[in-house]
């Protein structure tokens, strides 16, 4: 995988999701153009390579989320990075059966990824939350946010088929094993 | 082929190293990742701004109101009533701090004169339901932490949470659960002017489904539609009066049939907001 060309699309997803993205939201959810490209990532690059863009991706997000905890902001790095990386995680460990360049199969592993994502945001959240001088970042149950956030991941999918489809077109770019035995 | 099927030496040292900084408490984070992400941050600003200015121009904020210049009328009588209800709650205040007779002379009046700024939405937290807002002014335009954010004249939007950087501040909305808790008083619709004393006190917090939610005496009139109002020291003296919403629901408790549970949506729905007046205080 070609660093540059990860690090064009995660700017740009990143930029997009902070930015333009709540045009396509519904019923609260806004899709993660991040969590697309993570999938991406993951399905198409070597594994040592999605392993780290994935976790780098989320790290981006964890400092894109700004928190107020006892009244200031925070970021705390790390809730999304690990996700991120447990999503890429079971990505890895799944693709070999899927057919890898199908918009479906893109929509699944975003779904996947940030759902997996999700669980581990909670649960890094939840444990803060007992801390000292630490909050819980939601209003209503762990269990609430939980499925909050795993609609958040299912209107991540929905916009996974398009945004796979164009990325598909900028496959040749990024320098895949694939992309590089086509050649 | 070996060294690409693993995720490679260093990954799980980083891993060990992201989980121990995800637990770390806040107090060990907040002084450099507030600077890591401005300067993550400092690019995408522009292109940021550019694409918010995209989506508003695409999906543009609901004018509930007929004409512009009508509208405009009643934005000025909204910010002139919120102007007359946070007199009298000062003044309100005053009385109660004079009945006292304690300290007059270390009296906070609470006038402190304010400087609206007109701030566009630069862009929000990226996360699944983060609602901050990144507003286009900081501490250089004189923005401080707590700083009261609004629309139309009285309609309260939200706070500055932390401190803000030269350019760029952070706004919590109303119904993001770092708000906490608001104390306001319950107006009739029919009365909007009714003073405080006239109206049900309440304590609000954001629900999970985005209102704010309290408890009242089953005895106090509030009927849906009526008209919620900031009452709460916790906030600079520039919020108190200021418009919080509608009451949309009123039940009985769950837990306890003497009281009523009452929903009040927020009158501002931060999602679709381009441009706000935030209420700085003038240094003296």
């Amino acid at each position: 995988m070609s660093w540059p060309a990860f690090i064009l699309a995660a700017v740009a997803a990143l930029t997009l999701d902070a930015s333009f993205m709540p045009v396509f939201a519904f019923g609260g959810a806004t899709p993660s153009l991040v969590g697309c490209v993570a999938a991406f990532v993951a399905l198409h690059a070597e594994r040592r390579r999605a392993w780290w863009g994935c976790w780098l991706l989320g790290l981006l997000l964890d400092l894109s989320s700004p928190m107020a905890i006892g009244g200031s902001v925070t970021f705390v790095p790390g809730p999304f990075a690990l996700g991120f990386a447990l999503g890429a995680a079971l990505i890895l460990s799944l693709r070999a059966e899927v057919m890898r360049r199908s918009m479906v199969a893109a929509a699944v592993a975003t779904f996947a990824l940030l759902a997996m994502a999700s669980l581990a945001w909670t649960t890094i959240w939840a444990v803060r939350g007992w801390w000292p001088d630490g909050e819980w970042p939601w209003a209503g149950s762990a269990a609430a946010e939980l499925w909050r956030r795993v609609l958040w991941s299912g209107a991540s999918a929905v916009a996974a088929l398009p945004v796979s489809w164009l990325l598909g077109r900028t496959f040749d770019h990024w320098g895949f094993p694939a992309s590089r035995r086509r050649r | 082929m070996r060294g690409t099927q693993g995720p490679g030496r260093w990954f799980p040292v980083v891993v060990i190293a992201t989980a121990a900084l995800s637990l770390a408490p806040t107090s060990m984070l907040r002084p450099w990742t507030g600077d890591l992400s401005a300067l993550l941050w400092l690019p995408m600003r522009p292109p940021a701004h550019l694409l918010t200015s995209l989506r508003h121009w695409l999906r543009p904020e609901r004018e509930e109101g007929g004409a512009r210049d009508a509208q405009l009328l009643l934005d000025e009588r909204d910010r002139f009533r919120a102007l007359w209800h946070a007199e009298r709650l000062r003044a309100e205040s005053l009385e109660q701090r004079l009945g006292q007779l304690e300290r007059a002379s270390r009296m906070d009046r609470g006038g402190v004169p304010v400087e609206p700024i007109m701030v566009s939405v630069v862009g929000r937290g990226a996360g699944a339901s983060e609602r901050f807002l990144s507003l286009s002014a900081g501490a250089r335009d004189g923005v401080r932490q707590g700083d009261p954010a609004v629309i139309g004249g009285d309609l309260l939007v939200g706070r500055v949470v932390g401190d803000p950087s030269e350019a760029n501040c952070w706004l919590a909305p109303l119904i993001d659960r770092s708000t906490g808790r608001l104390d306001v008083y319950v107006a009739p619709a029919d009365r909007p002017e009714a003073p405080p004393s006239e109206g049900v006190v309440a304590q609000l917090r954001p629900n999970d489904r985005g209102m704010l939610e309290g408890e009242i005496d089953s005895s106090g009139k509030v009927n849906e539609g009526d008209v919620v109002r900031l009452s709460d020291p916790t906030w600079k003296p520039a919020a108190q009066g200021m418009r919080v919403g509608t009451v949309r629901l009123v039940r009985k408790g769950d837990r306890n049939p003497l009281r009523s549970v009452i929903e009040v949506e927020c009158g501002a729905d931060p999602a679709r907001m381009r441009q706000m007046t935030l209420k700085v205080e003038v240094a003296r």
